[in-house]
């Protein structure tokens, strides 16, 4: 499986790249009043109103990001922008690569790839926003 | 040159002259006014005889007819010398009869121990002249006989005593005389060496604030360079967020061709394979850019340090030139002091 390794600070995360559609400078964000916590805003890019939204909050990491990237996903229903601090690499992972975790309600999938451990974004994740 | 001369004079005491240690005008006159008083002849001659002063004073007896042949005159001369190398071989008045028959005395005028000129003098006689033995010198020489006797009895007869005190006191004068030009010649010489020298001195010193303001001017120079360096080095640095920028879009880019080849299923495989190799070009460019960047803060780095060690020599370089200066103001003063002292060694 091919899977896109991007950072949130000094965290690693991988999302497959199905999910993915491009990697994008950042925009302007329009805030939206009365939205979600992890949802930034609204970003216009290539004429479309994309929501941005803010994997940190999603996945309560407490963690301050730079907002350097954004990588355009698109979970079947809707096309959302998530921000990065750096996009790392595309490398393609074994499933025996992937391990799962359940911490109290929480259900978190790991991949191991070299020396890296990163969160995998799957389509549970992506569920939830 | 005169300086050279006075130097090699003093330093070689057989070169030494009469006339550099006496005022021969002086001498004259004491010579003159001595012997009138006295009422006897006298002259100062150097070391091979030759006078350095008129005759005074001389007998009628002696310049008219002794001295007039050739045959008196040449026994004169080797009367006086004779006289003149016995009073040197003592040191002191020789007093003796001449050829003629007179009585004649040298003194000799020494410096150092070294004997430089004779006085001569004397031409009296201590007793009547005998006529017969002067009439036999009057042949020998070839003169007027009755002439000659005519001369002779016009001649002093004075005593020992009066001979030996004359001759005493125109040694001791002579001598003191010597003694004193000498000394005032060694101190001419010690002058006008130090005046050579302290002018060297302050050619020097010249030559020194010159050459110090030359390493100022290259200092100025060198921290203009340094500067230009310095300013380069940023526009490297500029240039190097450049390409690192274009390195970071080539990355993305990369990575957009490699998201797109996976969309693109089978038929974007190859596509893939070329998004894998931009990513890595981009990778190297970013890397060697890095390594840029290392090298040109090397760089400021050593021309930081340069600056730093060029800004000391700066301030030693002043602190040189005050020194100089300093140096320079109190050569001056001793420079007209010696100027001072050579003026007044060369008074008469």
């Amino acid at each position: 499986m091919e899977v896109l390794l991007f950072s949130l600070s000094d965290e690693k995360f991988c999302i497959p790249l199905t999910f993915v559609e491009a990697i994008e400078h950042t925009a302007q964000i329009t805030a939206v009043p009365k939205s979600q916590k992890h949802i930034a805003g609204l970003v216009n890019i290539r004429g479309n109103i994309i929501p941005v939204v803010d994997m940190a909050k999603l996945l309560n990491l407490d963690k301050q990001i730079h907002m350097n990237k954004f990588i355009l996903i698109n979970n079947q229903k809707q096309s959302i922008a998530i921000i990065a601090d750096d996009v790392d690499d595309v490398i393609n992972i074994d499933e025996k690569d992937i391990e799962s975790i359940v911490m109290d309600d929480s259900k978190f999938s790991l991949v191991k790839y070299q020396n890296i451990v990163a969160t995998l974004i799957s389509q549970y994740e992506l569920n939830k926003i | 040159m005169e300086k050279n001369t006075v130097n090699k004079n003093t330093n070689d005491l057989s070169k030494l002259q009469l006339k550099d240690v006496i005022d021969i005008d002086v001498l004259q006159k004491f010579q003159d006014n001595f012997a009138e008083g006295m009422d006897l002849a006298s002259v100062t001659v150097d070391i091979n005889g030759e006078p350095v002063t008129k005759p005074s004073s001389y007998t009628s007896f002696c310049i008219d007819y002794t001295h007039s042949t050739k045959i008196g005159d040449d026994r004169c001369a080797q009367s006086h010398k004779k006289g003149g190398e016995e009073a040197a071989r003592t040191g002191r008045p020789y007093i003796y009869k001449c050829h003629a028959g007179l009585i004649d005395f040298a003194a000799p005028i020494m410096v150092e121990g070294i004997q430089i000129g004779t006085i001569l003098g004397g031409q009296i006689l201590t007793s009547k002249p005998d006529e017969e033995s002067f009439r036999r010198t009057a042949k020998e020489i070839d003169v007027n006989e009755d002439k000659y006797v005519e001369a002779v009895n016009k001649v002093k007869i004075s005593t020992e005593r009066n001979i030996e005190a004359a001759a005493e006191v125109l040694f001791i004068v002579a001598n003191t005389l010597s003694q004193v030009g000498y000394q005032q010649l060694k101190l001419k010489t010690m002058s006008s060496d130090l005046v050579e020298n302290f002018s060297q001195i302050s050619a020097t010193m010249e030559e020194l604030a010159s050459s110090a303001v030359t390493i100022t001017n290259n200092q100025e120079t060198l921290n203009k360079e340094i500067v230009n360096v310095k300013n380069i080095s940023a526009q490297i640095n500029l240039i190097l967020d450049s390409i690192k920028s274009i390195a970071d879009e080539t990355k993305m880019l990369g990575l957009n061709a490699a998201i797109e080849a996976a969309r693109a299923g089978d038929a974007g495989k190859g596509f893939g394979v070329v998004a894998t190799e931009i990513r890595t070009l981009s990778q190297n460019s970013k890397e060697t850019a890095m390594q840029i960047v290392k090298l040109t803060s090397d760089i400021q780095e050593s021309v930081q340090k340069t600056l730093e060690i060029s800004d000391s020599t700066m301030t030693n370089t002043e602190q040189q030139s005050a020194a100089i200066e300093e140096t320079t103001a109190s050569v001056e003063e001793l420079l007209a002091l010696t100027n001072e002292l050579n003026a007044l060694a060369n008074q008469k």
